[in-house]
This record gives structure tokens, sequence and C-alpha cells, in this order.
């Protein structure tokens, strides 16, 4: 890939995804849904596209969290873990691509953390038909996961504004995603 | 030779604000060394990054740079510039880059190291450092390529005496090669053997300043408290201990007991990495993997969460704790939170005042002024133990001396005040001096007559 | 079978260093992998033993296997109530060997992190990328126990100021924006300014100038 973000902004992705990959790992067995993962992915993805304000951040922010993953070795997927992260991520990224400037802020982050929920919701449903489950049980347990991370997604996307809007107040973002 | 000349340079951050350089005029000769004072916030840091050639925004004026110039560029804080994980690759870090081959790369990263002074394996992690050995290894991560001239960002405020003498040897030999130095610095007297030129930058000027007597940082500042003695109250006890985190060897024992009582200020003193910052956690209760220690605070063992407002801490880089949209909220907050009058918030405002300051962002204030609002948002809770690591750190006179006003102000309403610093504070009165010398923690009350005398 | 070509791999004509055989074994994860997907059910049982060897050597290699039997019986737990509600009976078998492939999908990733070291993997995954996004990487990992104590304390210093995110405070999810604004926002603030900072750093020292940067010899002999 032809890397045009600047070094900030790149270390600030890497941060972000290294953070993720931690907090993921550490709030795994505490909490005992699934689900939960989308919650930080879908905060994680939509401060790296706000503050960094480019179509590509959260793929690139995804890609680093699976490598990161792999390298510290959480979540014992393997090579897997590199669609698991990613996946969701280039869905937003792409969704985004026809989104620019149809809705405010707060209505992108949702449709964005809604379609990302999607993709993590039918990588399981893709996967679990590959293996020969049937397609109503694949169905079934695709449904049961899309309403539990769509939930925890809908919730990071509702804090999402209000966080990039304080950070832009204290003059800290050179510009806001309009 | 002229290495760099800056000629009428002028330089703001945006439109709105007037100029932090103005008409600014400098040459630097080969071998020189340039130290430069002046206020928080006069652009200091800028007129560094202008000269490395690595400011964000445009400037008006003229440069010239010698072919042979080279510049080294060592910012403020040591830990944020760490980009590896051993002291080989770290130093090796600017060869890469430059693309020099591996195999010559050991022997200049040795090179360099020994031009700092610093003899350690090159498989050394970087974080086993203290503070001022990282100094130095950011040091000879930038002599590794040999520049001719070598600025400093700040590096008084980092280092504790010892540091501070190891750097001055190592400037001296490098001034003796040849190499020219600018330093950015609140308190040149601490370099004043090695410096030729001492400049004071003001109203973006810089102005031909003073050859500083030796060590009068300590005496500027000459405020007198208004002393009063109350009956007091023990607030914190510790027994005879051996101050160890699980796992590892002692930090430092104590072996006789010792007390803090409301109404004092005792200044806790030790080198970087001698413990304090661990003791005032572990007074707070938040140090993890600490050994069970015979130590009470108002009466309890420390944990988190069960002294409210009556225990206050200020860790090192005091600004991280701000969050708020602005001043004042950032100030009521913790008034809100433990249902104290909220008038208390304007009232320090105006103490200080800064009350012009209540609805601005504090990220938007600079340094000194978030380290005061941080500070002033704990001092009004009027905690009965406030707690403050390196309170000094990085300020200059105009903030060190509203920090010397809020202490006493709390002290004079009875609170007890444990602060640490990495060297003594004659600029503000303490009751008494704790020393973590040696690996051992003492009350230096001995001691404490000596310096007052002094 | 396989442990035998393995140790071929490490004889000495071969040359292979660590980083290749970390590489052999990463390849090898994937197929195996792979294989859970679209091997059919005929070949499974050879899936199994291959499998079970990489259990033994992780297990040999003083590995836990209690996580990954964790996850198994989760996956258990989900799937086969819902082959039963939707199918009944007789398919339950069917379920089992869906749980079955999961299960082996997942044990190729779970032997290279127990038997390869993280370190390595990265190198290995370092091999494609750009120097730039090989940087980020690695400073971000290196950085990681940094970020984890400013963010540790920036908590505690919350706490003490008064802010509802204890521990019990935060089982009640009122409390949860809280969390958020006293301690994520401070955090990112954190990462903005160390982001800024250290790219400044980076750039002192010249990074981007050449297109081929050279490296440090990792292993060498101290002169």
């Amino acid at each position: 890939m032809k890397s045009p973000f600047d070094l900030q902004d790149a270390l600030f992705i890497g941060f972000c995804a290294t953070l993720l990959v931690v907090l993921k790992s550490m709030l795994r067995l505490k909490l005992g849904l699934s689900g939960h993962s989308m919650f930080l992915m879908t905060f994680f993805y939509l401060i790296c596209y706000g503050v960094v304000n480019r179509v590509g951040a959260m793929t690139v922010c995804g890609l680093l969290a699976g490598l990161v993953a792999m390298m510290l070795s959480v979540g014992k997927g393997g090579p897997m873990i590199l669609l698991k992260f990613g996946l969701p991520a280039m869905a937003m990224d792409f969704a985004l691509l026809f989104m620019s400037g149809v809705f405010n802020l707060r209505w992108r982050s949702i449709v964005l953390a809604l379609i990302g929920t999607l993709a993590w919701a039918g990588k399981g449903l893709i996967s679990n038909l590959l293996i020969g489950m049937s397609g109503q049980v694949a169905l079934a347990e695709f449904g049961l996961s899309f309403i539990q991370g769509g939930m925890f997604a809908l919730a990071a996307a509702l804090l999402i504004p209000t966080v990039l809007s304080r950070l832009h107040a204290h003059d800290l973002l050179p510009n806001r995603p309009e | 030779m002229k290495l760099i000349a800056l000629e009428g340079i002028h330089f703001g951050y945006g439109s709105d604000q007037s100029e932090i350089l103005d008409d600014l005029t400098l040459v630097i000769n080969a071998g020189e060394c340039h130290c430069i004072n002046g206020a928080t916030g006069s652009g200091k840091s800028s007129l560094l990054h202008l000269m490395s050639g690595q400011l964000s925004r445009p400037f008006e004026g003229d440069v010239y740079r010698d072919p042979s110039l080279l510049i080294g560029l060592v910012m403020q804080d040591p830990n944020a510039q760490v980009l590896r994980q051993n002291v080989g690759a770290e130093i090796a870090f600017g060869l890469e880059n430059l693309g020099v081959a591996a195999d010559l790369m050991v022997e200049k990263v040795q090179h360099s190291l020994r031009r700092v002074g610093l003899y350690t394996s090159l498989d050394t992690p970087v974080e086993v450092l203290s503070l001022g050995q990282k100094y130095r290894l950011m040091m000879a991560a930038q002599l590794v390529f040999n520049p001719t001239l070598l600025l400093l960002d700040e590096p008084w405020a980092q280092l504790d005496d010892s540091g501070v003498k190891e750097l001055n040897c190592v400037l001296k030999s490098l001034l003796d090669e040849g190499v020219a130095i600018v330093m950015v610095e609140h308190n040149p007297s601490a370099f004043v053997d090695l410096v030729e030129h001492f400049w004071l930058l003001e109203n973006g000027k810089l102005k031909a300043g003073q050859r500083p007597i030796a060590d009068s940082a300590a005496s500027v500042l000459n405020i007198s408290a208004s002393v009063n003695h109350r009956p007091s109250k023990v607030v914190a006890k510790l027994a005879p201990h051996q101050f160890r985190f699980v796992d590892q060897d002692p930090l430092f024992s104590c072996l006789q007991p010792l007390a803090l009582s409301s109404g004092e200020i005792v200044a806790l003193v030790g080198d970087n990495g001698a413990g304090k910052s661990s003791l005032l956690k572990t007074l707070a209760g938040i140090q993890a993997n600490i050994t069970h220690l015979p130590i009470t605070v108002l009466d309890k063992r420390p944990q988190l969460g069960i002294y409210g407002a009556d225990l206050g801490l200020l860790m090192q880089r005091p600004n991280r704790q701000l969050f708020e949209q602005t001043v004042l909220a950032e100030l009521q907050f913790s008034l809100k939170r433990f249902k104290l009058p909220l008038a208390r918030a304007e009232q320090i405002l105006a103490e200080l005042g800064l009350q012009d300051l209540a609805e601005c962002s504090p990220h938007k204030l600079s340094y000194g002024q978030q380290h005061i609002i941080a500070l002033a948002s704990l001092v009004c809770l009027r905690p009965k133990l406030l707690l403050l690591d390196d309170p000094f750190a990085g300020l200059d006179k105009q903030h060190v001396v509203k920090v010397v006003q809020l202490l006493l102000q709390l002290r004079s309403q009875g609170s007890c005040i444990l602060l640490s610093s990495h060297r003594s504070v004659p600029f503000l009165e303490v009751d008494r001096y704790w020393f973590i010398d040696n690996g051992y923690l003492r009350d230096g009350a001995e001691i404490t007559e000596q310096a007052n005398v002094g | 079978m396989w442990a035998k070509e393995r140790k071929g791999v490490r004889q000495p004509y071969f040359r292979f260093s660590a980083s290749h055989y970390c590489a052999a074994a990463l390849l090898l994860s994937l197929v195996l992998s792979s294989g859970a997907f679209f091997l059919p059910n005929s070949a499974l049982g050879w899936l199994i033993v291959i499998d079970a060897i990489l259990v033994l050597h992780g297990v040999y290699l003083k590995n836990k296997v209690s996580a990954l039997l964790r996850i198994g019986l989760a996956q258990l737990a989900v799937t086969l109530p819902l082959y039963y509600l939707i199918h009944g009976e007789n398919q339950l078998l069917e379920g089992v060997i869906v749980v079955l492939r999961v299960f082996l999908a997942l044990l190729p990733g779970w032997w290279l992190s127990a038997t390869q070291k993280p370190e390595r993997i990265g190198e290995v995954l370092s091999w494609g990328l750009p120097t730039k996004w090989a940087f980020v990487i690695a400073a971000s990992i290196g950085l990681l126990p940094y970020m984890l104590q400013e963010t540790k304390e920036i908590y505690a210093m919350q706490c003490l100021r008064g802010a509802n995110i204890t521990p019990k405070a935060l089982r009640n999810p009122k409390n949860w924006p809280e969390l958020i604004y006293c301690v994520v926002l401070p955090v990112l603030i954190q990462l903005l300014k160390l982001s800024k900072q250290m790219a400044k750093a980076a750039k002192l020292r010249h990074f981007g100038s050449v297109a081929k940067p050279t490296h440090w010899p990792a292993t060498r002999e101290e002169e």
C-alpha cells in the first residue's frame, strides 16, 4: 500500500490499534457477553477516522491491530485474527466512500458502526457456512451476534461525536470531519 | 567559523495572536556555547525547532546555514523520544535512516556512547537507565551522526544534581571537540562554567543577558509565610520498614518511625529513582505490587477511594488529569463530586489572579498554567493531607511563586503537605525535610537547620 | 511425521535461521487452519492427527491448553442447542462436526503463538511491510508498557479527584460515560501528544531520508 499518512498520524493509529488489542484481551474474560469487542473496535476505528480525518485510517488501524494481536499472541486465533480486526474496518472505510457529506457526524458514526458489525457478524456467517454448518443455524448465530455486537457498537458510536468535539475544542485536532 | 545565522526572524501562531519571535537575530559560531533564557511561552522551544528546521508552521526572515552545519536536537522529555528498546538500537536509529552499512554501526554507536560517558552494554534495555542516563543516551543518539551544532531544550529541569554534573562534563568535552551548543534553559546558573553567551528572550527579541551567579535560582524568590503554630494532629504514621516491590530488592529502608502532622510542609528529597514517587503513591493507596507496609494515613491503611476529599495527590505532569471544557469546570469537578461549595473554584482563581482563564479550555494554556490549575483543583478541596510529586518540575519563577502561594495558604488552613523533589527547595519555607539517600529514608531535622542558615 | 520434517528444517546444512523456521510455522498454521474449512469430512481424521501432534508439541513446551478448551466448549454450548432447536436430535452429530472444524481452525493459531516468540512472528510479518509501518508497529508495541502505565495513573488521579469510576461505581452503566470523559479522553490526548513528539524525534534522526534504511545488527559480537 502507498502510505501517504504522515508519521504523526501513522503513530497515532498504531497506538490506538495497540491499545485496542490490549484492552480487548484484558476485557475478554471479565464480560460474559460476546460482542463487546465491537465496542472497542468501533470506538477506536471511529476515533482514528475522526482524528486523522481520511478514508483509509480505519482500515490501517484494523490491519495494524490484527498484526499487533498476532505479535502479542493475543486471542489465540493465529493468522485468522487479521481478518477479525481488518474486515469490519475495511467495510466501514468502504461504506465511508459513499457517505462523504451525506450525514452529520453522529449519524455517520451510527451507520458506520452498524456496517462494521454487519461485516463482523458476516465473517462469522461465511466461515460457518464454509465449515458446513446448516444455513438455518448459521443464520441464527449470525442474528444473535449481530444484535449483541450491534448494541455495543452503537454505544461506542454515540460517544464519538462528543469525544471528537472535545478534542477539537482543545485545539488538538487539525481538522474536524465535516 | 559561522555555522548558522538568523536574521530578522518573525514567527507567530495564527493571525490573531501577537508574534512569538519578532525581528530576532542570532549568530552561532563553531565551538561556542549559548544559553537562552526566557519565561514559559516566550518562544524558546520554537526558536530551537526553527533552527533545527523542524518548525511545523511558516516563518519570515533569513536563515544562513553553513554547508558543514549538521544539527542535533535533544528535546525535553527523554521518555517521549525513546524509539527503541535497547541502547544500541536506539543510538543506531539515526544511522539506519542515513543508510549507514550495518557493519560500520557498532563502532560508531560505541564511540558515541563513550562521548556521553555511558559505559553500558549495547544490549542494555533502555528502561533500566535512570532519567539522567536516558538524557545522555538521547544525546548519544544525536552525536552518532556527528552534528556540528547541538541544541538542548531545558536540560536542568529533567535532571537531578548528579545528572546535571555528568551533563556538564559531557558538554565540556564536546565544546573542546569544537561542537557548538545552544541550550534553552530557565536556570542558566547550572551551566555557568560552560556558557559564553547568555541571552534573554523577551517580547520576541534576544537581549544579551547577564552571567548569572552560581545557584542564584535558589534565592530569587522571597516569600514569607505567616507562621502560626496551632496544635497539630498526626495525619500519617510510618513505622520502621523496608520499602520494596514484591519480589524485588528494597528501594530504601526506614529505620526510625516517621510522622506527618497537620499544618506542616515536609519536603521529601532524593535522587531520581530513589523511590519518592512510589512512596507518595503508597501513602495515597494507589501503588501496585508493593509489600505490606506498616503505614497508616488518617488512621487507616491506605487504599484507593477511602479518603474522599481528605487526601489529594498531584502526580508528575499533572496536566494529564485535565479533561473538562473550561478551567472553571475543571476546578469544580471534584467540588461537585465531593459535594463541597462550588464558589471555592472562583475564589481560588481570584486569589491566583487567573479569573481571565475561567472560560478557557485547559488544554490551550501553557504548561505552567496547566500545572497551576491542576494543583488549584486539589487545593480548593482543602484536603487534610496533600501529596505532591515534584510540584516544581519544569516551572519558571512566575509559576513557582504561584505554587508556593497555594501551598502556604493551604498550610495556614491546617493541611499537611508532603512534596517530593530531586533537589532541596530553598524558595519554600518547609517545616522539615525527609531525605532518601544511600538507601535510607530519614527525617533530616538537623540538616534543615543548616539549609535555613545557609 | 510432521515432527520429523520440522527437525529436518533445523538441520544446519539448510542454513535456516530461526526466522525462516518461524515463517515456515506461520505458513503451516495457515494451511492447517484453512484445511479445517475446506477439507471433506473424510479427510478430517488426518487433520485431527496432525493437530494432535501440534498440541503435544505445545504442551511439551509447557503451554496451557485450558484457554483453547474453554473456547471450544463455549462454541459447543452455543451451536449445539441451536442445532437441537432447529434440526432436532438426528442432526446433532453434524453440529458436533461443525464445532470440531471451528476448533481445528483455531488450534494451529494456538500452536503458533505457543511455540514461536512474538518478536519472531513480528519480524517475519514485517518482511513485507513498508519501513514506516514496521517502525509504527515496533514503536507502538515498545510503548505499550508506557501507555498502560499512563492509563493506570490517569485512572488513579481521577479516582482520587472523586470521579465515579471505581470498580464498584462502574457496575452502574450510568457511570460509564464518566470513564470515557475522565480517563479515555485524557489518554487519547496523551496519545495525540506522544505521537506528535515521537514523529518529531524520529524526523530529527533523519527518519525517512533514504528509501532503503539499513538495519542495526541485533545479534552481533561485541567488540
